[in-house]
């Protein structure tokens, strides 16, 4: 009995740790122009899979943002200045920070 | 043998119940839609429709349908639909996947259209909050939970437990929704209302009506008042609800007019003006008085008053993005003239559209 129930209580404790410990990492998005100037007021918005659920959002200040803390995985951004807009995917590494230059003066953007 | 099988079930049985336990769950479960079917006809084979003029059949249909489309832009995955059943009890209940059950009792003692309206948002507000989900999830938690315990107790397995099909529904039928969630139905009713275009105070006839005839009509009938308690509480929290509407729909109605009543805030140095532009969400996080404690604010204030001091200071705002129920709006300072060169500090503010408006969520923050 005492061995059965050391079992269980090993059991519980091995499973909360593997579901409580998710790795988390940063990310930081840069937006500026084709000169490299820091553009202000760009919103970046963070989506699960697809745009389907918004995770978090924020607006350049000079020219950055920065979500901090983010569970380790896949996500979707969107970036939106007046008549401009991108798309993209990121994946966030445990312990990582992530950094994203994007070019708004441009077709393209920079990871 | 056995018991290396035993012991492969409880680990299965852990991950599941810590899995349950770590998930919450958002959309509509093919469980709950299962149940609601199940639910829904049995009281149609038990008590059936009810057969209503023509004329009231019409006009319920249409209130159901303005607030279904509107309830529908908050919980796109249920499938909102009524049904008033040939019962006397003074009654009505969300069973699950946006399914509503009215009694006739109920329905014949309605007043007017408002009344009626609010008893329909109320019970589409259990469907949005995903009221029924959350009893499901409990249920499921607690039937997986006895299993482990059987299991470890004895090894055996108590086979009257290990039906969650039977343990749930029995529940569901049993239980009534909580008063939190109650309460959220009542708030969301008020909301909804507005939206749909009906007037919110409905929800506070249909409580006052209640009340009334909780003193007069038979209390077996009155299933709603006894699964309901504190009709005065209700009344009171609901006008609150109104109230603040009411003054939102004044004062924050667009991000501009938000970040006015907190430029006048900082112009003025009254903390309870900037307090209330603030988002819900920094109300729940924050009291005034920890608000006002604030270190970026309080820096943002006395910068502004040393501005104040100083020059002429006057402001005007400028709304520099808008995005999916979010803003950014600029607080530009100048002297005596706006004029580019008088400019003398900039702020930028965050807003998000909420129950009550337009709502600052960060910031101000220097440019």
């Amino acid at each position: 009995m005492k061995k059965k129930l050391s079992l269980l209580i090993s059991l519980i404790i091995i499973l909360t740790i593997i579901t409580g410990c998710s790795g988390r990492g940063n990310l930081k998005v840069i937006v500026h122009d084709q000169q490299q100037n820091p553009i202000n007021d760009v919103y970046v918005g963070l989506y699960k899979s697809d745009f389907d659920q918004r995770i978090r959002f924020a607006y350049t200040h000079h020219g950055e943002i920065e979500f901090a803390g983010l569970e380790s995985g896949v996500y979707w951004i969107r970036i939106i200045s007046p008549g401009q807009q991108r798309e993209m995917k990121v994946k966030i590494d445990s312990q990582k920070n992530k950094y994203i230059k994007v070019n708004l003066g441009t077709n393209g953007g920079g990871v | 043998m056995i018991a290396f099988k035993r012991k492969k079930v409880i680990t299965f049985l852990l991950i599941t119940f810590l899995i349950l336990g770590s998930i919450s769950v958002q959309a509509v479960s093919d469980y709950e839609k299962k149940l609601s079917k199940k639910y829904l006809e049995h009281y149609l084979e038990e008590y059936g429709k009810a057969k209503l003029k023509p004329k009231n059949k019409k006009r319920s249909d249409k209130i159901f349908s303005d607030l279904a489309s509107e309830a529908e832009k908050d919980a796109s995955d249920l499938d909102f639909k009524y049904y008033v059943i040939d019962n006397p009890a003074i009654n009505a209940v969300n069973i699950g996947n946006g399914y509503i059950l009215i009694y006739k009792g109920l329905f014949k003692l309605l007043e007017n259209d408002q009344q009626l309206a609010a008893l329909i948002a109320h019970e589409m507000g259990h469907g949005v909050n995903n009221d029924m989900q959350e009893k499901i999830d409990i249920n499921q938690k607690i039937q997986i939970g006895a299993v482990i315990f059987d299991l470890a107790q004895d090894g055996k397995l108590n086979k009257d437990k290990i039906n969650p099909a039977v343990g749930i529904t029995v529940n569901l039928l049993v239980k009534k929704y909580d008063r939190s969630q109650e309460r959220e139905a009542d708030i969301y009713s008020a909301h909804l209302l507005d939206r749909a275009g009906y007037d919110p105070r409905g929800v506070i006839g249909l409580l006052r009506l209640l009340k009334r005839k909780s003193g007069s009509v038979n209390l077996e009938l009155l299933e709603l008042v006894k699964s309901h308690p504190n009709l005065d509480t209700r009344i009171n929290y609901v006008a609150d609800v109104i109230k603040r509407q009411k003054e939102a729909e004044k004062l924050y109605y667009s991000p501009i007019s938000t970040t006015r009543q907190l430029a006048k805030g900082l112009l003025q140095n009254k903390d309870k003006k900037i307090y209330s532009t603030y988002a819900e969400i920094i109300h729940k996080n924050f009291t005034m008085a920890e608000f006002k404690e604030k270190e970026k604010l309080k820096k943002i204030e006395d910068k502004v008053a040393r501005l104040k001091e100083k020059y002429n200071l006057k402001y005007t705002l400028e709304l520099r993005n808008q995005v999916e129920g979010t803003a950014r709006v600029a607080i530009l300072f100048y002297n005596n003239e706006f004029a580019p060169q008088n400019k003398v500090t900039s702020l930028a503010i965050d807003l998000v559209k909420g129950k009550y408006g337009w709502k600052v969520l960060r910031g101000p923050q220097t440019y």
